[in-house]
């Protein structure tokens, strides 16, 4: 594809992008709730799709596509388990993050964690793994950009300017009017990515197959191996662990359970979400799928995408790239604005408990623009397997599970539990990731999560859980009646 | 959800998502085997979802 049609969509979508951005900031209120989660006043279609996008990445059309090129339908068993759990965390922990957030005023997660266990010090520890974590996820959306524009003009597009493109828009996005900005933009982005991706799909079907049907035949004929499920049970499991409580514990999505309005908007936010992820990953393993039918023996197979996009007309291929460069932008605006968040909110307010509300939002947005500098130096780096880097992330975020189950339903969960289990959990699965061991044949967030777990339970146990922690969990209980998230005969929430 | 309810579906789930392929559909070379399993598993559960949420917000 012509170099000046790569840099030109990128321009047009920065443009588009900023104009949503801009508009989002009409009627914005002051203070730091109405800039890092809009005042709690987002509606079901809007928080809705600024979870998917912040959810699905660039990992889904670039990773994603290069995992079922690579191991076939395994990716998609991955993937959909990813969403069964998501939705299920949803269902039983959407709620009562949107009613605690309520009561207390919450805005970060590790402030509820704080709260909860009555230990600023647990709010500064989940906030510290929340940064080490995830800015190397952070950085991957970048690659993603950059391997993609690289990879679409022939290698004429530096890989460097793709990611700063990006870079600036996410900052821009991020900073003029924080979560509204970020969840307008999201919105526009989220239902960019789905139709350009659908549109391609069935494009490419009746291009090089005649139609749908034609390609289901044509692959159990001629890649039945790729049907098959080959990845080991370990593989399988390690890859998965991770993803499967993402909704739990990567802030930026557990956030986002504090912004709708109402519960009619929570209610559309789960539902909305779990369709457009149902349908995003089955298009995403199908053009895997269909990269592997025709460019079989990729090096790289993150590289099936591009080679995929650089067959087809130019003006569907700078649709699709723009969705993919879309889906990155959005996961990264996200992250940087909840990191931000965690920065002020957990971390600098602690050192200033009387820091004002204007002062929180201006730390935050200096936090801003100093994290999208480290996620381009990151990025610069170039680690890696998208898949594995993106894995790691969840694998060092999943030491904060326990804690965050723990606080909603045992009453016997203390800090010293939680602080002991994720300094624990923490180091160790890092070690293991860093190391590249992985003891017995399991992958380090099996090893993690377990030790964690034991961790949890054994010094709860063994100290005092927090003064009020059975009022938390009896008001919370009493909320999920009055709301009518639980029926109102049962005595447990 | 009570909390012990919550942990025995989610295992039960996990179960049926990780075995049914490994012991039955693995070596299927076809999309309606785990392709499509994973597919419908994922369909019902956000059937259940909407199902579950119908009287979410139906004050007391």
């Amino acid at each position: 594809m012509k170099p000046l049609f790569v840099v030109l969509a990128m321009l047009f979508w920065s443009v588009v992008a900023v104009g949503i951005a801009a508009a989002a900031r009409r009627g914005m209120g002051e203070g730091a709730a109405e800039f890092f989660i809009g005042g709690r006043r987002l509606k079901g279609f809007v928080s809705g799709m600024t979870y998917a996008a912040t959810t699905y990445s660039a990992f889904m059309l670039v990773g994603l596509v290069g995992l079922t090129y690579d191991s076939g339908v395994g990716a998609l068993g991955f993937e959909m388990t990813y969403l069964i759990f998501t939705v299920l965390f949803l269902l039983v922990f959407g709620p009562r993050f949107w009613l605690v957030g309520r009561r207390f005023r919450h805005i970060t997660p590790p402030e509820l964690l704080g709260h909860r266990y009555e230990n600023r010090w647990v709010a500064v520890l989940t906030a510290i793994i929340s940064f080490v974590m995830l800015i190397p996820y952070a950085s991957v959306q970048l690659m993603g950009a950059g391997l993609l524009v690289n990879g679409l003009s022939g290698g004429e597009v530096p890989f460097m300017a793709g990611v700063l493109v990006m870079a600036g828009l996410s900052g821009f996005c991020a900073l003029w009017a924080g979560m509204r900005s970020v969840s307008w933009t999201d919105a526009f982005q989220a239902v960019t990515m789905l139709v350009t991706s659908l549109a391609a799909l069935f494009y490419m079907f009746h291009a090089f197959y005649g139609s749908p049907a034609e390609f289901f035949v044509t692959m159990e004929a001629e890649n039945p191996d790729l049907l098959r499920f080959t990845w080991e049970p370990a593989y399988f499991i390690g890859l998965t662990l991770p993803w499967a409580f993402f909704a739990l514990t990567n802030p930026q999505v557990s956030q986002r359970l504090f912004v709708p309005d109402r519960v009619i908007h929570l209610k559309r936010m789960i539902l909305y979400f779990s369709v457009f992820g149902f349908i995003y990953t089955i298009i995403s393993t199908l053009f895997g799928l269909q990269a592997a039918n025709l460019f079989p023996g990729l090096d790289n197979p993150d590289q099936a995408m591009p080679h995929l996009l650089s067959q087809v007309p130019s003006f569907l291929g700078l649709i699709i790239f723009i969705g993919i460069f879309a889906a990155a932008t959005s996961t990264l605006g996200s992250i940087v604005l909840t990191l931000s968040s965690l920065f002020s909110r957990d971390v600098v307010k602690y050192i200033k408990p009387d820091l004002s509300e204007k002062g929180q939002t201006r730390v935050g947005k200096g936090a801003m623009v100093c994290l999208l500098a480290i996620c381009a130096y990151f990025a610069w780096l170039r680690p890696g397997l998208i898949a594995v880097l993106s894995s790691m992330a969840s694998g060092g975020l999943l030491v904060m599970a326990p804690s965050i189950i723990g606080a909603f339903f045992w009453r016997r969960a203390s800090a010293a539990g939680a602080l002991c289990s994720m300094l624990v959990g923490g180091p160790v699965t890092a070690v293991l990731y860093l190391t590249d061991y992985y003891p017995l044949g399991w992958w380090p967030p099996v090893w993690g999560l377990g030790l964690t777990t034991l961790f949890f339970f054994g010094v709860s146990l063994m100290t005092s859980p927090p003064q009020k922690a059975d009022q938390f969990i009896s008001e919370l209980e009493e909320d999920l009646r009055e709301e009518g998230f639980v029926r109102s005969g049962r005595r447990k929430g | 959800m009570k909390g012990s309810h919550f942990l025995f579906f989610g295992l039960g789930l996990a179960m049926v998502d990780i075995l049914v392929p490994y012991i039955w559909l693995a070596d299927e070379p076809y999309f309606a085997a785990s392709f499509l399993f994973w597919c419908l598993l994922t369909l019902a559960v956000i059937i259940g979802a909407g199902i579950r949420t119908r009287k979410w917000g139906k004050k007391r």
